[in-house]
């Protein structure tokens, strides 16, 4: 089969001490990789079975590559095949501390030259106490531009008090919003009897769950943004009462957010569209 | 020709339920700072009394201290 799928763009960066292994989440069996949470079975082609059973017991990255070229294959296959266990979350990698500053130094080299990584994804149990962890984690980077843009605007003239207050509560109603959005997502797919995965990959947070009906995964994406649009959108409205209106505006932006994760090409939106897309081709 | 060495499975798509969100929330940040930045380029360390946007001129006024 030629390579159809772009999996190889979902590849994390990988120094050749990195040791890689396959995650508890996966099973290779007779030319089968499994996700066993999601009950999923994909045919793995010679000689694609050596790869996977050297990355079931754990190998270096130098290792993997003589294994690779050992069996004649091509840099693209393996990237895409590592690529597609990065995607699905069940690629650990293991790095020596030492090591990150080369890797971040190599990789922002590679920027400059418009080479990009994916980041490496990180995958639990969908349970509403992971998903806490799961939102600290993609929204990291968020919390880190707010302080870094606090300061800025503190710099520039506004007063602290004022400046921390709107801060603090921007990310609060965000990282609600964003759990309420994601939970009910998670409800809506534990009630139809299926096994959702909570997958985080950078700054994206996803629920992993084999194919819903069509209905029932319209119903899935649509109340998830709307879980999310309606808690923002409550704060917002108690803090218009209040009154503090600056505090009103800032939560109907993060309702705004939300809101967007109903366009068509991204997200939730995206999901409504395959799904119809699936319906419509059946 | 390159072939791949995995097909997946069809009843399991790895790319649903993102949540955009973070994405443009970042981008909100961003753009927050951006004018920060700009008042602090603009009016110096003293900074600025107030940032205001006017649409229908699509400027942004920044009034210094």
């Amino acid at each position: 089969m030629p390579l159809a799928t772009p999996f190889g763009r979902y590849c994390p960066y990988l120094l050749g001490s990195d040791y890689v292994s396959l995650s508890g989440n996966a099973r290779l069996e007779s030319g089968l990789l499994r996700d066993i949470a999601l009950g999923a079975t994909h045919t793995v082609v010679e000689p694609g079975t050596h790869i996977l059973a050297a990355l079931r017991d754990g190998i270096t990255v130098a290792e993997l590559d003589t294994l690779a070229a050992r069996h004649g294959l091509l840099n693209g296959q393996l990237a895409e095949l590592l690529g597609f266990l990065n995607l699905a979350g069940i690629l650990l990698r293991r790095r020596t501390l030492y090591r990150w500053p080369e890797a971040i130094l190599r990789q922002t080299w590679h920027l400059c030259l418009n080479i990009r990584y994916a980041p490496l994804a990180w995958r639990q149990p969908a349970t509403y106490t992971s998903l806490i962890h799961a939102i600290f984690r993609a929204t990291s980077l968020v919390a880190i531009a707010t302080i870094i843009v606090s300061l800025l605007i503190i710099v520039a003239g506004m007063p602290t008090f004022v400046v921390i207050s709107h801060s603090l509560f921007g990310v609060i109603v965000f990282m609600g919003s964003l759990y309420a959005h994601e939970a009910t997502h998670m409800f809506i797919i534990k009630r139809h009897g299926h096994t959702p995965a909570m997958l985080q990959r950078g700054l994206r947070l996803g629920i992993l769950h084999t194919t819903l009906p069509t209905r029932n995964e319209v119903i899935c994406s649509i109340a998830g943004p709307l879980a999310g649009i309606s808690s923002a959108l409550s704060v917002s409205v108690a803090a218009f009462a209040i009154p503090y209106p600056t505090h009103g505006l800032l939560a109907l932006i993060v309702s705004g957010f939300h809101a967007l994760s109903l366009l068509p090409w991204y997200g939730d939106g995206a999901s409504i569209r395959h799904a119809l897309q699936r319906r419509s081709t059946l | 020709m390159q072939t791949s060495l995995i097909v997946p499975s069809q009843l399991t798509d790895y790319s649903t339920k993102e949540a955009g969100p973070i994405i443009v929330a970042l981008a909100f940040v961003i753009a927050l700072g951006g004018v920060a930045a700009a008042a602090i380029i603009l009016c110096g360390w003293r900074g600025a009394k107030s940032v205001g946007v006017n649409l229908s001129q699509r400027r942004v006024e920044i009034v210094c201290r």
